[in-house]
């Protein structure tokens, strides 16, 4: 056995209370500090040589300690309230009010107190005040002298006297728990004895000395070169330190820039939109009709102020309202209602991301041309796990004359294998006021079964002729707030805002 | 999207007779099964523009006509009316449009009569929005002597003994004090007087949309003579309505009879209309080519008369193109698209096989989201942990906490919820929230967020640029950069020396500038300019403000206003970069 490599895996503090070990076997409260360590460091650093097998665990050994508390404390300075009461009421009865303000304690702290000694038949409630009864201040003595007596310390509860036990009991049932004069607590000590190793290294340090090896290597020691011909102290590396404070990108904020960056490896352009939008925009020219349900008070937010947008393209306004009144010309029979071009301006929080596809294709887009917006949109919603106040959408529009709904499903098979990493995926016909066919798109996720991916469609004529578009587009939006859940792990939606730095710490990242 | 419950075991039966799998059926009727119990089965019909799928006779019609191509009749439509409804001029300014038809030889058992009523309520709440657009009304025909008349009349004019009520109230107790007066009262909001149906024995039939009279308005099993009408204030919807019950109606069996409505007025469809009636004027075309062009598939002629008679649809064929009449009950039908997509559908989803883009485009972000991604990054490597906060904010809330003296804030009028009154129009109080929810996470916290706000400009004129067409209104949409320290011993300085390093690495040279801010501390507090100009604002926290927010730690924070379009602009050079780290230098 190499004493002397395990030597110098001791931390100094290790070695200089291994030198001063008894022999014999000894309590951890025994054991005399060398330099300055605590108890608690003491116990430490006993586990320590107690896992480096140099010293042994014989028994434990439980004991009950009694100690006063600061309100214990408190009583010793002021006096025990019962001996000032006895006092005072010896000079004759006295109601309770000007007792109070005698021994100076609330009235509702005095009043257990009062009662405890009635029943004790130390007083008694007369007419005109309380009567002391009975002198009877023998035990209140011996309280308050065991107060001090454990004034600084603590005693062992077999130490005490029968009688100073009964007073501990009595003391500390009596009173509420705040008002508690003594603590009792039960303590572990534990004894330990060297082993044949731990008396061998004791051996060892007491006959060399204990050679400083190196801790934490310094700047200075490497300019003197201290460290020559030195031992390093050799660190247990297997201790898991505190984690390191870290900076760290939002996991949603890198999902979101992962799908930029998938959308863009497909040759989709990024749209900017407006958050806050007229009405025209986010309803009229996707054909909702004005009396959609989708457009009330129940389901978008309207602005407070300013309550309109001061202008819009006359001409566009003109095309789309002429498309809901009959269809304009664009072969539909339109919805054939009054259209109300006031309407068109009213402003409104973003309520879906489509609003931007139809300013990208009232902007002159490319044809042949693919788009894209990650919007944060906003909808009249009772907040809970699965609505947030705002979320965000993905939209996108493809522009050409040669595409059809074959194209459409295509690009929505890559999206569920791209994006949701999904081979199985059903289309599902669906309905929205924009598009003509309507489809959902689900995807089977290995865990949660079948999920929905998102909506597609082919926009209307009617959406698209009038903002003077031609060719046949492909509308689509996933949703996203519920793939970044699934993908993030995340069970409720406003965990995915949550001003809990703790709990984004906590994210996981895709 | 409107959710019906459907009789479970009359719909399990037309689904058997039909012969499709419970799937198949759902894609058909876009519908999806929410729910069920011993009697219902709750089926979400995602069309809101098909109201006859929100009944299941429509249900049952869709799948039976589909799978066995049943052929449903229509043929009342041809028939001239034998009875007329008399629109008085009186309702032209309170709720202009009426209908109604009749329905005999099919005796209401307990399902029939559940459903109608279910039809009655669901067509009331969708497309006539809570009956203010329709309201629907059932009558025991026995009771009545024709012509009926519909007309308006004032509030204290007449009364009549309602539905739910044993005596006789007037129109205006009715609104007041009968439960369905109050609930559907709104409908008449501003009316000077209000529409009653009266027969030709003046007995009054009902006060639509509210309530039948208890005499003629009570329906009950075993009826086998039924008045149906309905009242609105777009014709459209009125006539929709009354096709939808009719179809449910006939579909149980009933002989449907034509009512006409005469008006003294000029309506959308001319003086005079009988119900129930074809929606469409004139029929659609549909071309084979588009067909086969929106779907790229090929498609004959066959094929697709095979569908349109499965989807109900009339036709007619001529060369390369078909002349169609959706079924009566639609209202869906608006261009040859809509038919294309039951050609579609005919076809499944299924069995079209999916076909690669061809066209080249190239891709790219959008350069204040590259720009925002390398911020971050900066970040990142300066420690910071990103935020991502709600754009909706408590405005007065945040506006309190932060002492502010302006008023910037874009707020809703319809407010759900105090916590979301408001869009936020800076950075700052996002992440002070933060720190006021995170006094457990381990200080010194560093956190950053890079997001947009909406500033409402009560001074001066708004920025948006022309392409943002339509919003020169004083509101201002900008991305932000924010940033946050806070712990023991967080001053000042150590906000500037983060702000210092992520303006150093994106080679912008800025200036500080003292200004006084009543969420600062005084003489802690500067402007970020750039080239000149204010482009942000830097400081520490005055400790009434981290009071107001229950923080308990010093914090400095920054905030950058700089568009992103500014960050590319100054993108730089190294000689830049050199000039505006010393400018920094000889300034400390």
């Amino acid at each position: 056995m190499d004493v002397k490599k395990i030597g110098a895996k001791l931390s100094s503090r290790e070695s200089l209370l291994l030198k001063n070990l008894p022999k014999s076997s000894f309590s951890e409260t025994e054991v005399t500090s060398p330099g300055k360590l605590s108890s608690g460091e003491i116990t430490g650093t006993l586990g320590w040589l107690k896992t480096k097998d140099l010293i042994k665990e014989e028994k434990e050994v439980r004991r009950t300690l009694v100690s006063i508390t600061d309100r214990g404390k408190e009583l010793l300075e002021k006096g025990m309230p019962e001996l000032k009461i006895m006092d005072l009421l010896r000079q004759g009865k006295m109601d309770i009010g000007r007792l109070s303000h005698l021994v100076n304690i609330q009235k509702e702290e005095l009043n257990p107190i009062l009662s405890s000694m009635k029943k004790r038949n130390v007083i008694s409630f007369g007419k005109g005040g309380i009567i002391l009864k009975l002198e009877e201040k023998e035990e209140y003595e011996k309280t308050e002298g065991l107060l001090r007596k454990l004034r600084n310390s603590y005693l062992r509860v077999e130490d005490l006297s029968g009688e100073e036990r009964k007073i501990v009991s009595m003391m500390s049932r009596k009173r509420g728990k705040e008002k508690e004069i003594f603590r009792v607590r039960e303590e572990v000590v534990r004894h330990y004895r060297l082993t044949p190793q731990g008396a061998a290294l004791q051996n060892y340090l007491l006959k060399e000395g204990i050679e400083e090896t190196i801790s934490a290597l310094t700047a200075e020691m490497l300019e003197n070169e201290f460290w020559r011909n030195r031992d390093f102290k050799e660190y247990n590396i297997k201790i898991i330190p505190p984690p390191q404070q870290m900076g760290r990108r939002h996991p949603y904020a890198l999902f979101l820039s992962w799908i930029r960056r998938k959308l863009m490896a497909m040759g989709f352009k990024e749209m900017k939109g407006n958050i806050v939008e007229p009405e025209f925009w986010n309803n009229d020219a996707l054909f909702m009709p004005q009396d959609h349900p989708a457009r009330e008070m129940h389901d978008v937010y309207f602005v407070k102020e300013p309550k309109t947008a001061t202008e819009l393209p006359g001409d566009l306004v003109d095309r789309v309202a002429q498309t809901h009144i009959n269809g304009w010309q664009t072969g539909s029979t339109g919805w054939g209602y009054k259209f109300d071009k006031e309407r068109t301006r009213r402003l409104v929080l973003r309520s879906q991301g489509t609003a931007i596809s139809a300013r990208m294709l009232a902007s002159k887009p490319e044809i042949p041309g693919k788009y894209f917006a990650i919007a944060r949109c906003f909808r009249y919603d009772r907040v809970d796990a699965t609505h947030a106040p705002d979320f965000y959408q993905i939209e996108g529009i493809v522009l050409s004359q040669d595409i059809n709904l074959r194209h459409l499903l295509e690009l929505l098979r890559l999206f569920a294998l791209d994006i949701a990493g999904s081979e199985e995926i059903k289309f599902v016909p669906y309905y929205f006021p924009f598009t003509e066919p309507s489809i959902e798109v689900q995807f089977k996720h290995p865990r949660l079964g079948w999920m929905e991916l998102g909506g597609a469609g082919m926009f209307r004529k009617e959406v698209t002729l009038p903002l003077g578009i031609d060719v046949p587009v492909i509308a689509w939006g996933l949703g996203l707030d519920r793939m970044a859940m699934v993908t993030l792990g995340i069970r409720d939606i406003r965990d995915l805002f949550t001003s809990d730095l703790g709990k984004i710490q906590r994210m996981k990242s895709k | 999207m409107p959710t019906i419950d459907v009789n479970k075991k009359e719909f399990l039966k037309h689904l058997k007779s039909s012969g499709l799998t419970m799937e198949k059926a759902l894609l058909l009727i876009k519908g999806e099964i929410k729910g069920e119990d011993e009697l219902f089965l709750k089926i979400d019909i995602a069309d809101t523009n098909r109201p006859d799928l929100f009944t299941l006779e429509g249900i049952a019609r869709q799948l039976l006509s589909f799978s066995q191509k049943k052929h449903f009749t229509s043929d009342f439509l041809h028939k001239q009316p034998g009875y007329k409804l008399e629109i008085l001029p009186s309702v032209e300014k309170v709720r202009p449009f009426a209908g109604a038809f009749l329905a005999h030889g099919c005796t209401l058992n307990e399902d029939g009569l559940d459903s109608l009523i279910r039809i009655q309520e669901k067509l009331g709440d969708t497309i006539g929005r809570r009956r203010r657009k329709v309201g629907i009304g059932i009558y025991d025909a026995t009771t009545i002597k024709f012509p009926v008349r519909y007309g308006a009349f004032s509030p204290e004019s007449h009364q009549f003994t309602p539905l739910g009520s044993e005596t006789e109230m007037t129109l205006e107790e009715i609104l007041k004090r009968h439960p369905k007066g109050v609930e559907y009262g709104n409908t008449l909001l501003g009316a000077a007087k209000y529409p009653l149906f009266i027969d030709a024995e003046d007995k009054i039939l009902s006060f639509p949309p509210i309530i039948n009279s208890k005499r003629t308005g009570e329906v009950k099993v075993g009826m086998d003579y039924l008045f149906i009408e309905a009242t609105g204030t777009e014709q459209k919807a009125v006539i929709l309505s009354l096709n939808v019950l009719a179809a449910a109606l006939s579909f149980r069996g009933a002989m449907i009879e034509r009512i006409e409505a005469s008006y003294p007025y000029q309506t959308p469809v001319g003086r005079s209309q009988p119900v129930p009636a074809q929606l469409m004027s004139k029929p659609l075309m549909l071309r084979v080519a588009e067909a086969k062009k929106m779907l790229g598939i090929e498609i004959d002629a066959e094929e697709i008369s095979d569908a349109l008679l499965r989807f109900g649809y009339e036709f007619e064929k001529s060369g390369d193109t078909f002349k169609i009449l959706a079924p009566y009950y639609r209202s869906d039908v608006m261009h040859q698209y809509d038919v294309i997509e039951d050609l579609a559908l005919a076809r499944g989803y299924d069995n079209f096989s999916p076909l690669s883009l061809s066209d080249f485009t190239i891709g790219n972000i959008l350069p204040e989201e590259e720009a925002a991604d390398r911020v971050g990054n900066i970040f990142v490597g300066m420690g910071f942990q990103e935020i991502i906060s709600n754009m909706l904010v408590n405005t007065s809330f945040s506006s309190h906490c932060m002492l502010e003296k302006e008023y910037p804030y874009v707020e809703v009028e319809n407010v759900m919820s105090e916590s979301y009154s408001g869009v936020r129009h800076w950075l700052i109080p996002s992440l002070l929230k933060v720190e006021m929810e995170s006094s457990s996470t381990p200080y010194p916290h560093r956190i950053f967020e890079v997001g947009e706000v909406v500033i409402r400009e009560t001074r001066g004129k708004s920025n948006h640029d022309s392409i943002r067409t339509g919003l020169s209104n004083g509101v201002n949409e900008e991305i932000h950069i924010a940033a946050l320290l806070s712990g023991p011993g967080i001053t000042f300085n150590d906000a500037h020396r983060a702000l210092r390093s992520l303006m150093e690495e994106l080679s912008i040279p800025y200036e500080l500038r003292e200004i006084n801010h009543n969420s600062f501390i005084k003489g802690r507090c500067g402007a970020i300019e750039i080239a000149g100009s204010k482009k942000g604002i830097i400081g520490e926290i005055f400790p009434e403000v981290l009071s107001r927010w229950s923080i308990k730690m010093p914090v400095s924070v920054f905030e950058i206003t700089q568009p992103p379009a500014l960050l590319k602009r100054h993108k730089g050079t190294k000689a830049q970069r050199h000039r505006g780290t010393e400018a920094q230098r000889n300034k400390s």
